[in-house]
């Protein structure tokens, strides 16, 4: 009986060896990034409008995914307006007429929606990440048609389409007398299940976990 | 040689004939090339009047106020539009800085003169010069040094992050085609000064005709014809011509009207400046002009031409006025000298009166008559309130410094009040001139050495310019704070000091410049009654008098300060667009608000950001850009909050003033108190101006861009600003807690 438990103890062991190693390998996590900087004239479209990311070669569906702005700056934050159109049309308004009035500088915003907060409404805005936040929902981003409503406020309406296509940054300042820009573009972080090429590690979770296997099918056999 | 001289006299006869004849065909030309968009293009004419301390209110309980003595013009506002009477005052409240926001729309932190009607600068030694506010528009401080002891320019402006001269009020209106006539300030030569900055060098250039003819003027003896001369011929009236040339078009006397600072670039206009060439220009090539009742308009000498700025009655003005817009000048702005004081013909003298005396009363019929006359003339020309724009308003107002008169139950109108006189029998009313310098040495034991602007609200320039925080600063401030006098009239104790300011207090009052020579060390808006100078530090000649002697050049009414008398004024308009409401006591504006509402009437617009915002409850719905339109709620508030916010005489202003008394007077340990309060100013001023500075761009956008007021955001930024307004005005109610 004691023998059998340890036995069965290793079974189970190289079995979670296995599975740990194919899902590793699943959960990939791809980040693309288009660094081209955003100009935010005030009370306009930004420049470029909208900024683009263009995704290709990937074949599995979205599981998760986040978006990056980097290097926001404003000297009036609340004025921003961000929308990001993915290849399916899907939109998401990432924020608008948060961070009240207090200017920023080379701030740098993580949208996840499992972050614990949404950006406040007031206040500095300061670098974490935040869920997709919206004080403003009626504001309508202009043409073209991509941008046009409704929004949704969550990322997730993305999961389980391709990531494959374009996906669109549309920033708007919606208010008068400010302006700023996003120094450092704008960059997603999509996870899926994608099957690319294994890591060192995972050969040896795999190697480990056929060699358990192996040497208990041989005292079976015995 | 006869026969030659009868050719050239009837070839010149003709031409003046010629000219005379094709005078109404080139004031029509002129009037058509001006392209004004107001609504349906109704408004033809603009007619922009400011007066010197003319009241709305009553001085005195018994005694009419100024306007309810000037029943054609009350009468006329309020008939054909709205006279608002909740306007205010900048700070300081003064002729010059009062009319130059009037004309600009901003504060005086963006126009340069936020102290006036003179101010001073340092030097890098610490010491100070003086310098006059009243210049020709492009004239820097220091015009006579060579180099200059402060070369940035007298109207200084940094909105472009350099300080450069600040855009001139005229340009919307000739860059449309318009000729733009004034007798205002500023806007005309104010001097005649031939140094390398000076008026006459500015506008016709060294070694020319007219400045030679200053140089010699200049030179003359002093009190004689010849010495006033110049001023008589260039100086106080400008026409500046629209693109096109306007009345200045073929005119050999026009002049470049030169603008090297402004932006987009100025280059082909031209002007006519002086009554010398002005006169035959509007006045069919006669060297002189008449007044409303036909008497010729002279200086003090008999000369034709300009009277001086005191000696510009209501008489004249509007004689200048009516005879421009009949000449084809289709803006004119005009101003008009007070008239509780006695200016002799043309301004020589300047002898004060009290409320409801006879001779006040009388100068108050005639400058109503006269704009009896003025209407009526104007009604026979064809302009009217159905296609002119009228604006009157005035730079400030006044507290008068008195005794009360003798016969308590006086009206003026029917019983003449009289005043106590003095053992040489003069009245016995004008400021309380206080040396300061001798209170502070005899009260406090401060004999710091200082200059200072004399005033009401004397502003303190400190020897060395030491900074806010040294002790040198701040115990001349805890002595300002600490000095009390016994009023002459009252025989009253009270405290000198009303309130006190440092650059941190004036920042939030906007009158810190984009000249940092100018800023003073220390400002004191003083009690009602009194005037400051500096003097011996000493009081063995007392420190507080009421100069009555000589009779003619004296003063009652004082300004500067921050009582509701001299900051609480009146606006009223009519014309196309204009609501006509009677009379309005509910609006809350001040002077900056005058001038968008009157562009967006217009049509025309500004290179530059007002801070003032267009009065759009008072203009009708069909009048207003579409952005405007249909205003609801929010909007209102947005406008509203933004003016408690900002304005000098708003809530955060008047409350941050408090704040600034206590903590310049404070004398706790290790200044605590005055480091808590005023970094918390700091702090607030930084919040302010970020809020300030949004509001005043959406307001602005939506009325010269037509961009829609996003309302909900527009409901965010009134919440923000009300909750700063909440915080400074709850510290200023109780500052020794808010100072903890």
């Amino acid at each position: 009986m004691k023998k059998y438990n340890v036995e069965f103890n290793k079974f189970l062991l190289a079995v979670a060896f296995v599975f740990i190693a194919i899902h590793q390998a699943a959960a990939s996590t791809f980040t693309f990034t288009n660094p081209a900087p955003v100009t935010i004239n005030d009370f306009a479209p930004a420049s470029p409008y909208p900024a683009t990311i263009i995704i290709s070669g990937l074949t599995a569906a979205i599981l998760d995914i986040n978006v990056v702005l980097n290097g926001l700056s404003h000297t009036f934050p609340s004025d921003i307006g961000v929308l990001l159109v993915g290849p399916g049309g899907q939109k998401v308004v990432l924020m608008d007429g948060a961070g009240g009035s207090t200017p920023i500088s080379n701030v740098n915003l993580v949208f996840d929606d499992e972050a614990s907060s949404g950006l406040p409404s007031s206040g500095p805005l300061s670098s974490g990440s935040f869920r997709p936040t919206n004080f403003f929902p009626a504001d309508v981003f202009d043409p073209p048609a991509l941008a046009a409503g409704p929004y949704g406020s969550l990322l997730s309406v993305f999961d389980n389409t391709l990531a494959n296509g374009t996906w669109s940054l549309f920033v708007r300042d919606f208010f008068a007398g400010d302006g700023g820009s996003l120094s450092g573009g704008f960059g997603l972080q999509v996870t899926t299940p994608e099957l690319t090429t294994p890591e060192p590690s995972a050969f040896m979770l795999y190697g480990l976990g056929l060699i358990v296997l192996a040497s208990l099918l041989r005292r079976r056999l015995r | 040689m006869n026969c030659l001289r009868s050719i050239l006299r009837f070839t010149f006869s003709a031409c003046v004939a010629v000219a005379v004849a094709a005078s109404p065909i080139l004031a029509r030309r002129s009037e058509a090339a001006c392209q004004l968009n107001s609504l349906g293009n109704q408004i033809k004419h603009v007619i922009f009047i400011i007066f010197d301390n003319v009241h709305f209110r009553r001085d005195n309980p018994n005694v009419p106020s100024d306007l309810e003595q000037m029943p054609n013009l009350l009468n006329f506002i309020r008939n054909n539009g709205t006279l608002m009477t909740n306007d205010h005052t900048i700070l300081i409240s003064h002729t010059a800085g009062g009319i130059l926001t009037n004309l600009t729309g901003v504060y005086p932190d963006r126009h340069g003169q936020a102290v006036s009607n003179s101010y001073r600068y340092f030097l890098p030694n610490g010491s100070t010069l003086s310098s006059s506010s009243f210049k020709y528009w492009t004239d820097i401080v220091d015009d006579t040094g060579t180099p200059a002891t402060d070369p940035l320019p007298n109207m200084v402006n940094a909105d472009s992050g350099t300080p450069k001269t600040m855009p001139a009020p005229w340009v919307p209106y000739t860059r449309a085609g318009c000729d733009f006539g004034t007798t205002a300030a500023n806007i005309v030569l104010e001097n005649t000064g031939t140094g390398p900055g000076g008026d006459m060098t500015k506008v016709f250039g060294m070694n020319s005709p007219e400045w030679n003819e200053a140089v010699a003027s200049n030179a003359a003896p002093p009190n004689t014809a010849a010495r006033n001369l110049a001023q008589t011929d260039f100086v106080g009236l400008a026409i500046h011509c629209g693109l096109g040339g306007g009345i200045c078009a073929g005119n050999p006397n026009a002049r470049p009207d030169l603008l090297p600072d402004e932006p987009g670039g100025y280059n082909g206009f031209l002007g006519l400046f002086g009554a010398k060439y002005i006169n035959p220009a509007i006045n069919g090539g006669s060297p002189g002009l008449n007044n409303l009742n036909g008497q010729p308009i002279t200086d003090q000498f008999g000369q034709l031409g300009f009277p001086g700025f005191d000696g510009l009655f209501a008489t004249t003005t509007l004689a200048y006025i009516a005879q421009m817009q009949e000449a084809g000048i289709p803006v004119t702005f005009g101003y008009i000298s007070d008239a509780h004081d006695q200016h002799g013909v043309a301004g020589e003298i300047h002898a004060t009166r009290g409320p409801g005396e006879a001779d006040y009363v009388q100068q108050l019929k005639d400058y109503d008559d006269a704009f009896g006359k003025f209407f009526d003339r104007l009604a026979a020309s064809g302009i009217n309130k159905s296609n002119t724009l009228f604006v009157f308003t005035v730079e400030e107002g006044d507290h008068f410094a008195g005794s009360q008169p003798t016969n308590p139950s006086c009206d003026g109108v029917t019983i003449p009040c009289t005043y106590p006189l003095t053992a040489t029998g003069e009245r016995f009313i004008g400021e309380i001139n206080g040396n300061l310098t001798g209170l502070l040495a005899t009260q406090q034991g401060i004999t710091t050495p200082f200059t200072v602007h004399s005033d009401m609200a004397p502003t303190i320039y400190i020897t060395g310019n030491p900074a806010r925080t040294d002790a040198v600063t701040r115990n001349f401030g805890r002595a300002l704070g600490a000095l009390t006098t016994t009023n002459l009239y009252t025989n009253q104790p009270e405290k000198l000091a009303a309130a006190l300011a440092d650059p941190v207090g004036m920042g939030m009052l906007h009158m810190i410049t984009a000249d940092p020579q100018r800023t003073p060390t220390l400002t004191l808006f003083a009690a009602p009654d009194y005037f400051l100078f500096t003097g011996a530090a000493n009081c063995n000649s007392p420190c507080l008098t009421v100069p009555t002697t000589p009779p003619t050049s004296t003063f009652a009414w004082n300004h500067g300060g921050i009582q509701p008398e001299i900051a609480n004024n009146w606006m009223g308009f009519a014309g196309p667009g204009v609501r006509v409401l009677g009379q309005d006591d509910q609006t809350w504006l001040d002077h900056t608000d005058v001038r968008p509402t009157m562009l967006s009437l217009l049509g025309l617009s500004d290179t530059y950001v007002h801070d003032g915002r267009v009065l759009f409850g008072n203009l009708d719905e069909n009048a207003l850009p579409p952005a405007l339109r249909g205003q609801n709620i929010t909007i209102r508030d947005l406008a509203d909050t933004y003016k408690q916010l900002t304005a000098p005489f708003g809530q955060v202003g008047q409350a941050s003033l408090i704040i600034s008394t206590a903590a310049i007077a404070s004398n706790t340990g290790g200044d605590a108190m005055y480091t808590k309060l005023s970094n918390q100013l700091i702090n607030w001023r930084t919040q302010r101006d970020v809020l300030a500075n949004k509001m005043r761009a959406v307001l602005d956008a939506a009325a010269f861009q037509n961009q829609a007021i996003n309302e909900p955001r527009a409901a965010q930024l009134v919440g923000l600003a009300q909750a700063l307004i909440n915080e400074v005005s709850l510290c200023a109610a109780n500052v020794t807690s808010c100072a903890q």
